[in-house]
């Protein structure tokens, strides 16, 4: 495997695998492409020379049913990197493919943090800070419990009681504030756009300085973590570094959108067979996560139209068996 | 030892008593000691009676019915995959035929219990094979098992959700199909589930032996004379059926049958009939305790049973998984 | 293999986009002709047609409003649990564009509206991409202040003196009811609950117009939220009045409703025992809330409050 190293600056430094690169570059392209189809689905169809004039600002018949379309699929976009991302990290440093935001209870614990604001009446401006809270305070509680290989059991179990909790608060809550919270917690990209791809897209550039610093300790974590400390990485520092930027980011993609389940787990996945790499790329990751979360939406808002599905409940119905399918493959 | 383990029995069974009391005696509406009393021994007409009567006898029944067969069913399920972790939620059969039932209604147009309970335990049997399968393929370690019920759980409560969504079902009707629930179940469920559940429970302690010998180790079973193959067999429908049975009746409730066992085994030791004896009064004690607590805790408005199985069941995994090793005690 | 992969997802992707519809012929931003009018409601100001005739809505209430002003909407939104539209209305050739919770803009979109009516409380975050479409405007909340709601609705449509009058008409119809002291009770089943209604729901307020007296476990008196509350069904008795009317909100709701009104509970009731119990139509009493179904409502009243 042939490799580059660049050292923009004493100190960071990081490998770029050229396998890598090209599958990044695809996945570019990919991106972009399925980025011009999902603006030209939906109720009225739009060829897409139209909708590439659209979208440079050419006049055209189609100008308003694209502008239409734009802000949802950049959310999309920037949610999918957001996830793909956390997937990534906390895959990569508990070299567990199981460990997902939403199966180890990141999510749900940003739900229920969501669900007591909403149900106490605070303000929705505390809602990313309150869902950031929860999902580190169900993250503590995994880590807590879960060593090794058991990591994930345990995220289940925090799932699980977290979920309960929050059907505890609903139910006791004034009708009114319990429908909202319903309504909120299942993830779906309807209604919102650049405003919510603005908070997620700051968050991602914010954290880049700190994923490439520490892009070190995933490439050592993929060897154990003896060797690493042999070599003189202070891995353990690191390790969690990365692990609460996962799951901040896993935390403010689920306080803009709700909860929108597999693309954590299965971009970096899916990245890491793309690049054959040895753990998941965090830029192929980013990306993957980026296509699966448009055509998901894609799908969720024009397949059973009129009924609009939450991209939630479809990511979720994918999951599973990609889960499952991921299992059976793991040699044991 | 035996003297033990029936005192063990009896005092299970004297809190099946104790959990019935407080069943029939606590509720939304606050009713006096002397009126449950009458309604049940010399009943009247006046409203507690006919409250007591109509709602808090068949809710009771039906959590005693189906906390024993999940309880049942974890015991099977543990020992058919020697794994502590299996439970019918934990497992994702539950889910299973949650999906079978919710095809049923929302494709199929069945309206009434005997006719879904069917699909229930067909969609419980799929799914545990698809367990079964898997753990045969990835080598079966507890945890691999656990995250495989999870898998399925994830993929199977999201079509479910799926198929309510456009079938235009209100938000009210998928949750009880996720999270199951005692509470508005209509009357006949009770009666209609109690022949499904008894037979599941025969089919449980007729493999009660055979599933001692399994335990060994298949090889020395065999060589003690034991049919293993029936014996799984009839442990694996018998699982099945009380879990499509349970479920039908009152959507998924979970960690009854995951808890349960491991108290049993804890209490009684590893003989299954002496588990099984012990494990049908404990898990309608679990399973009745939980409603009864979900009943009051947030007065006026009630939580399902199925919350507040998760919310006790929930840490005593995390418990178990703390373990250095998972093992069937 | 994977350029490969690529080359093939574009090709699939843009056969997708390959049977368009025909461009259309007109933009609806090309109503310059005649004049605008400006109307202030829940999300600002917006400038509104002289007299739209392409009308989208995104909440029940204005089907009921659409109807009683003699229009019909060409597109509306229908509930996640009963995809048709209100029977008592009336309405025919209506497009389905999507649900209360979620709109479907594309759909909403296609049908070129010149004016979009919709509803803060349901569609808040939806008021930006709407506005880009046509028009928008919405009101605050829904049922407890369908009056004003009905009187914004008929502005924004040119009709404001019309609804005005239909108001004034219902008004004095609910004030020339003749005069009761029969406590009533209403009482809907939903497929998971039963639940009563207070003074600020629809049904509630218009038997406050027509000065109707209401059980004291109705006033919710000690409640936040003054709609409704939901009953146990160990409470059964509490949702008794001297005049009982009952709804029920679905299929499953109805058959709930069933079981609950043969059992014995049920039956002890005293409205019960004078046969002063009557099923009303879940549509007018519940989910219209509009002049024309409060009208229906007095209708139900006249005919059983003796």
């Amino acid at each position: 495997m042939t490799r580059l190293v660049l050292r923009p600056a004493p100190a960071v430094s990081f490998t770029l695998h050229r396998r890598g690169v090209v599958v990044g570059v695809g996945l570019l392209v990919l991106l972009a492409v399925v980025f011009v189809g999902a603006l030209c689905i939906g109720s009225t169809s739009v060829q897409p020379g139209d909708v590439l004039r659209a979208v440079f600002g050419i006049p055209t018949w189609a100008g308003k049913v694209v502008e239409l379309r734009i802000p949802r699929t950049v959310l999309a976009v920037v949610i999918g990197v957001a996830l793909g991302l956390a997937g990534a990290l906390l895959q990569g440093v508990s070299r567990n493919p199981l460990a997902s935001p939403d199966v180890i209870g990141v999510s749900q614990g940003a739900g229920l943090a969501a669900t007591m604001v909403i149900v106490a009446g605070a303000p929705v401006a505390v809602l990313p800070p309150a869902a950031l809270i929860g999902g580190l305070g169900a993250a503590a509680v995994v880590l807590a419990f879960g060593r090794g290989n058991r990591f994930v059991l345990a995220g289940i179990a925090v799932a699980v009681a977290v979920k309960a909790i929050t059907e505890i608060f609903i139910v006791g809550a004034a009708p009114i504030d319990g429908q909202r919270a319903q309504i909120w917690l299942i993830g779906t990209l309807a209604g919102w756009g650049y405003d919510e791809a603005l908070v997620v897209a700051i968050v991602v550039v914010a954290l880049i300085p700190v994923l490439l610093w520490a892009g070190r300790a995933l490439d050592t974590s993929a060897l154990s973590d003896d060797v690493a400390r042999a070599i003189g990485v202070r891995v353990g520092a690191r390790k969690l570094v990365l692990a609460i930027a996962g799951v901040v980011l896993a935390a403010f993609a689920t306080a803009q959108v709700g909860a929108v389940d597999f693309v954590a787990l299965a971009a970096p996945q899916i990245a890491r067979q793309l690049a054959k790499a040895e753990r998941p790329p965090l830029f192929c990751a980013a990306l993957t996560g980026a296509v699966l979360t448009v055509v998901a939406d894609t799908a969720a808002r024009t397949v059973f139209a009129p009924t609009q599905l939450p991209v939630g409940v479809l990511t979720a119905a994918l999951g599973g068996p990609y889960l499952v399918w991921l299992l059976v493959r793991r040699k044991r | 030892m035996a003297g033990r383990r029936g005192l063990v029995l009896g005092i299970a069974w004297l809190l099946v008593v104790v959990a019935i009391m407080l069943s029939l005696g606590v509720g939304n509406l606050g009713i006096p000691l002397g009126d449950v009393w009458r309604a049940v021994f010399s009943p009247d007409d006046s409203a507690h009676t006919l409250i007591v009567r109509t709602q808090r006898m068949p809710r009771t029944l039906l959590g005693l019915l189906t906390g024993a067969a999940l309880a049942t069913a974890g015991v099977l399920m543990q020992s058919l995959t020697r794994n502590p972790l299996a439970d019918p939620r934990i497992m994702g059969v539950s889910s299973g035929a949650s999906l079978g039932v919710v095809v049923a209604i929302a494709l199929f147009g069945v309206e009434t219990l005997p006719g879904y309970v069917w699909f229930g335990v067909v969609g419980a049997l799929a799914s545990g094979f698809l367990v079964y399968w898997l753990a045969a393929r990835t080598g079966s370690s507890p945890v691999t098992l656990a995250l495989v019920g999870a898998a399925l759980n994830a993929s199977f409560g999201a079509v479910v959700i799926a198929i309510l969504t456009v079938d235009a079902g209100t938000f009210d009707e998928f949750r009880f199909w996720v999270i199951g629930s005692l509470a508005g179940r209509p009357t006949e469920v009770t009666v209609q589930v109690m022949p499904f559940i008894a037979v599941g429970l025969l089919l449980a302690v007729i493999s009660a032996r055979g599933l001692d010998a399994l335990a060994l180790g298949d090889d020395v079973a065999t060589g003690l004379g034991s049919r293993v193959a029936a014996t799984r067999l009839t442990a694996a429908a018998g699982a099945v059926l009380l879990t499509g049975a349970a479920v039908a009746a009152t959507g998924p409730i979970g960690f009854v049958g995951l808890a349960v066992p491991h108290f049993a085994r804890a209490l009684v030791g590893s003989d299954h009939r002496w588990l099984l004896a012990v494990s049908v009064p404990m898990g309608a004690v679990f399973l009745l305790l939980s409603d009864v607590v979900g009943r009051v805790v947030i007065l006026p408005d009630e939580i399902r049973a199925g919350v507040v199985t998760a919310v006790i069941g929930a840490p005593i995994l995390l418990l178990l998984v703390r373990r250095p090793k998972l093992v069937l005690a | 293999m994977r350029k490969f992969a690529t080359v093939l997802a574009a090709v699939l992707a843009l056969s997708a986009c390959g049977t368009g519809t025909t461009p259309p012929s007109g933009d609806a931003a090309q109503q310059q002709q005649g004049q605008t009018r400006t109307i202030k409601h829940a999300m600002g100001e917006t400038k509104v047609p002289a007299t739209p005739q392409r009308v989208v809505v995104l909440d029940s209430d204005k089907l009921d409003t659409l109807s009683s002003l003699g229009l019909t909407p060409i597109g509306a939104t229908v509930g996640a649990d009963s995809p048709t539209l209100p029977k008592y209305l009336n309405l025919r050739n209506v497009k389905t564009v999507g649900t209360l919770q979620e709109p479907d803009l594309d759909a909403i979109r296609a049908l070129k509206p010149d004016l979009i009516l919709g509803s803060k409380f349901r569609q808040e975050k939806f008021y930006d991409e709407l506005s880009t479409i046509a028009p928008t405007v919405f009101t605050e909340l829904v049922g407890i202040t369908w009056k004003d709601n009905f009187l914004l609705d008929a502005d924004a449509l040119g009709k404001k003196a019309e609804a005005q009058a239909l108001l004034d008409k219902y008004t004095a119809r609910a004030k020339d009811l003749k005069k009761t002291s029969q406590k009533v009770s209403i009482v809907r089943f939903r497929p998971d609950e039963i639940r009563v209604y207070g003074p600020d729901s629809f049904a509630g307020i218009v038997l406050k117009d027509a000065g109707v007296p209401r059980p004291d476990r109705q006033l919710l008196a000690d409640k936040k939220d003054k709609r409704f509350d939901k009953v146990s069904p160990e409470r059964v008795q509490e949702v008794d009045g001297d005049v009982i009317f009952v709804s029920a909100y679905g299929e499953k709701a109805a058959q709930r409703q069933s079981e609950v009104t043969a059992g014995p509970l049920w039956t002890k009731l005293g409205a019960v025992a004078a046969g002063k119990v009557f099923v009303v139509d879940d549509e007018t009493w519940m989910t219209g809330i509009g002049v024309t179904a409060a009208n229906k409502i007095l209708d139900d009243l006249a005919a059983h409050l003796s």
